[in-house]
């Protein structure tokens, strides 16, 4: 939602007629002063925001690091456990082996998202042009294990090529493509990537008739480690979705997904065709 | 010297400050059941001190192998291999690097340093083991060494 104030910014354009009565009223110098002002505030909120998304970035990427040496050692010492005295204590001692052992597991995914996830802003590859055919047919090529295992159909259209790191697109169609084969509902997977043309801008989608999603939960689907479902009924470490979101938005677009529950998922995600004013970005 | 029976034992120096990452290093030999008699130094001081047979190292047999962290404290990995393939004896033996480092520069830097190979610590035993049994199967039986 535009708040009153970037409201008032977009005025600068003249196209709204609600401001065209409020700069009526007012001598058209001071309205030129308290539009200037209103940029400067909104120049210097552009940039609080770029470091405090850099300061996140860069804590994330500490915390991935820092926990996985210490979750290394706890890891690899209860498989040792595991694999010289499971049988060997008694049955209670066993059972907290398999529980720790599960525990040092899913602490090693997240540890592992959290790498993932700093890796998009970290070791992001500067923009190109980069054919987004190619993006999925090496996307579809990995998967191809996993797609012939679930019996899947995968139909792609012919894709236009955009300004981007054609590395993360690539991860981004896995991520989706991936994901559409894993929430199946046991059915044969039909997954559609395609682009449709909606007001002059691309919007590419991913569609797939598998379980859905209730739209109550949206936006918490993108959101790290969450999870809509119980472990043992599908797996991921809820990692996905959250790295899909800031491979967009590193690119400047807008990722969401439409859907229902039981009649498919179709996520939609933006890539800003723009040959000037590439998002800034802070560099470590 | 190559090993000619696999009944020898080869000297292994391992250059690792982590107990815990020795300890499984150590349990991974074992538990492949290797020849290998693996010689520990826990910074690049004493790993250079080992290599040129100096003070307490001074009668100790010059190692096959070096598997070397990079993360070191005092004298760093990076230094101690920049330092053994700049002496024209000590180059001839392959160093493995190995480290908990992912980053592309480490990678890089490391094969810049000519690093005979690059692994990254695993976070399974079972890929350890495979590891050191794969060194020791590639680097010390199929490989041909100078003597």
């Amino acid at each position: 939602m535009r708040n009153h104030r970037s409201a008032r910014v977009r005025v600068a354009g003249g196209k709204s007629g609600r401001v065209a009565i409020e700069e009526a009223r007012l001598p058209a110098d001071t309205t030129g002063r308290a539009i200037a002002q209103m940029r400067r505030e909104l120049d210097v909120m552009r940039e609080r925001e770029s470091l405090l998304k850099h300061e996140l970035d860069e804590f994330i990427r500490l915390t991935a690091h820092d926990l996985h040496e210490p979750l290394r050692m706890v890891s690899c010492y209860v498989q040792l456990l595991e694999r010289r005295y499971c049988g060997r204590l008694d049955s209670d001692a066993d059972e907290f082996i398999q529980f720790a052992m599960d525990g040092a597991r899913r602490m090693q995914a997240m540890v592992d998202g959290l790498s993932a996830l700093s890796r998009v802003t970290s070791a992001g590859r500067p923009f190109r042009t980069a054919d987004l055919n190619a993006s999925v047919q090496s996307a579809v090529s990995a998967l191809r294990p996993a797609i012939d295992g679930a019996g899947a159909v995968v139909r792609c259209d012919t894709l236009p090529s955009v300004l981007a790191d054609g590395a993360q697109l690539e991860q981004l169609y896995h991520n989706l493509i991936g994901n559409a084969l894993r929430f199946s509902n046991g059915r044969r997977p039909r997954v559609h990537v395609g682009v449709e043309n909606k007001s002059g801008e691309h919007v590419f989608f991913v569609r797939d008739n598998g379980i859905g999603i209730d739209p109550r939960y949206a936006e918490k689907v993108f959101v790290m480690f969450q999870r809509l479902h119980a472990r043992d009924e599908y797996e991921g470490n809820g990692i996905g979705l959250a790295v899909c979101k800031r491979i967009v938005e590193r690119h400047g677009g807008r990722i969401w997904v439409e859907s229902e529950p039981g009649k498919g998922a179709a996520f939609r995600f933006t890539i800003p065709d723009r040959k000037e004013g590439l998002p800034k970005e802070t560099k470590p | 010297m190559s090993r000619a029976a696999k009944t020898e034992v080869t000297e292994v120096l391992l250059v690792e400050d982590s107990p815990g990452d020795t300890r499984l290093t150590l349990e991974a030999i074992r538990d492949c059941d290797l020849p290998l008699n693996l010689n520990v130094v826990r910074d690049g001081f004493e790993a250079m001190a080992f290599l040129h047979r100096e003070g307490r190292y001074g009668a100790v047999e010059r190692p096959a192998l070096i598997l070397l962290d990079l993360n070191l404290p005092g004298k760093g990995g990076r230094e101690v291999l920049s330092e053994i393939k700049g002496d024209p004896e000590l180059r001839r033996i392959p160093v493995v690097v190995l480290t908990t480092s992912q980053s592309e520069d480490d990678i890089g830097l490391a094969y810049g340093l000519h690093a005979n190979c690059y692994i990254r610590k695993p976070a399974d035993t079972n890929q350890l083991s495979g590891i050191v049994k794969g060194i020791e199967d590639f680097w010390l039986t199929k490989v041909r060494l100078p003597c």
